[in-house]
């Protein structure tokens, strides 16, 4: 079966209107979404009423937990004070214009789900969270230790574990005690953080033949899609966002 | 949220359709299906096609996973594909006020795909298997017999049928689970035209005594 995951949309509609272009065609079996709807553009409202009206499975991100409690803090890392100070007027903005239904719903989402396969006679378990099994805003990059990486997923008994977060997409496979065990970033498809302005995404394919032991078993396929990219920054600039989010958009 | 659960179609086109139509009155957030798609009528195809075009999140039932006699060999190769690699089980795991619970949705119980996890169960086995999947609210199908039963701050739902129920009410049935900061559990039933799908059974080399526990829900 195929299943599509996306996720960090980030109040950008016409990412998430391309994505959903992209994503149709292909015909997957199931559509789940990682979550961070909102923050840092002008449509966290008509973001989560697409994915609401389309029933589409979606779990809290950092962002939607905090947009959620209607708190000042989205849980994010900002490195600089620049970037803090963007980062203050993005979610005093989100909180002012997100309205209380579509907190509510931020609010009540599930923080993690789990898919419990049993494939040749054998137990497969596909975790998807935000950041990490953890913590809804910890960052998995791809060059974190190895060990470390495996124990985070052996604690949270997943053998595939996929997430977002980041914006960076990518695919690790690790190996211990004779399984193989899957880290997959599915990307962003509202604000990518890989000098790539396209959306992206990841179809998961899992057949008769998926198991832990068959490392090529579990095939993961990056989708890249083109979207409105200046529509999209152009919207921030209209705003009262910081111009920096627009420059981010072109930049990827 | 609201979440709608469904389980039980048992490739009853009739029934499904209507429940389409009836749970888009209730704009759901999100749509699980329990399980056991096909079996005991002639459109298996018709429902499963329309749950993958939907992109319903649906676990496998112990039906789906049966292959010989006439109402599993309608299916065609490409859907006994997509039977065959459904999960088992789905948890839903919240973190809401700082407080940890878990959703767990299954076909019969979280232990075998076609163990009953029927209404009066003992309630200290039913604890047991709770405590084992590290359940909060437990949500099943397989007996076609929907109740909601509360165990200290736990919760046993089966969802009933779509297309098959058995508890004398010949209409389909599904729930409405509401998450704010407690639960809440509708049971919505739904008339559909059952003599079209009881019709289909007589017309087909089915028994025509499924046709008569159709329109009389036993």
């Amino acid at each position: 079966m195929k299943i599509a995951l996306f996720s960090d949309i980030h109040a950008n509609l016409p990412a998430l209107e391309a994505f959903f272009a992209d994503v149709e065609p292909r015909k997957p079996d199931a559509i789940y979404c990682l979550g961070d709807l909102v923050g840092y553009n002008i449509w966290p409202n008509e973001v989560i009423d697409e994915i609401r009206k389309r029933g589409i499975p979606c779990i809290t991100g950092n962002y939607d937990f905090g947009i959620g409690r209607h708190s000042d803090d989205c849980g994010c890392a900002y490195k600089t004070d620049e970037e803090k100070a963007m980062g203050k007027i993005s979610i005093a903005y989100t909180n002012e214009v997100v309205k209380d239904e579509q907190r509510a719903y931020l609010r009540t989402l599930p923080a993690h789900i789990r898919l419990e396969f049993q494939l040749n006679d054998d137990k497969l378990n596909l975790l998807l969270v935000h950041g990490s099994p953890r913590k809804v805003n910890e960052y998995l990059f791809e060059d974190r230790d190895e060990k470390s990486m495996l124990r985070i997923m052996e604690q949270a008994d997943a053998d595939i574990l996929c997430f977002g977060h980041t914006h960076q997409p990518y695919h690790r496979v690790l190996s211990s005690n004779e399984q193989f065990y899957h880290a997959i970033n599915i990307g962003s498809v509202g604000k990518p953080k890989d000098k790539d302005p396209r959306g992206g995404y990841v179809l998961l394919h899992i057949n008769e033949n998926s198991s832990k032991t068959n490392k090529d078993s579990i095939q993961v396929e990056f989708i890249r899609f083109e979207y409105d990219v200046e529509k999209a920054a152009k919207a921030v600039e209209d705003s009262p966002l910081p111009n920096g989010y627009a420059e981010m958009l072109r930049n990827g | 949220m609201k979440i709608a659960l469904f389980s039980d179609v048992h490739a009853n086109l009739p029934a499904f359709e209507t429940f389409l139509k009836d749970i888009d009155r209730h704009q759901p957030d999100a749509v699980y299906c329990l399980g056991d798609l096909i079996g005991y009528n002639i459109w298996p195809n018709e429902i499963i096609t329309e749950i993958r075009r939907r992109r319903i999140p649906t676990l496998a039932g112990n039906h789906d996973l049966k292959v010989t006699g006439y109402a599993y060999e309608l299916v065609n190769a490409d859907n006994r594909k997509y039977l065959e690699n459904l999960p088992r089980y789905i948890r839903l795991e919240f973190q809401l006020n700082d407080k940890l619970f878990f959703i767990v949705l299954a076909h019969g119980s979280t232990r075998s795909i076609n163990e009953y996890v029927l209404e009066d169960l003992d309630e200290s086995y039913v604890l047991e298997l709770m405590n084992e999947a590290n359940a909060d609210v437990l949500c099943v199908g397989h007996s076609h017999l929907p109740y909601h039963r509360v165990i200290g701050d736990r919760h046993v739902i089966n969802t009933g049928s779509v297309g098959k129920p058995k508890d004398n009410d010949p209409a389909g049935c599904y729930v409405l689970l509401e998450v704010r900061d407690n639960i809440n559990i509708e049971f919505v039933r739904f008339n559909y035209d059952v003599e079209r799908a009881a019709k289909a059974i007589e017309n087909s080399p089915l028994p025509v005594e499924l046709a008569d526990r159709l329109r009389k829900a036993y």
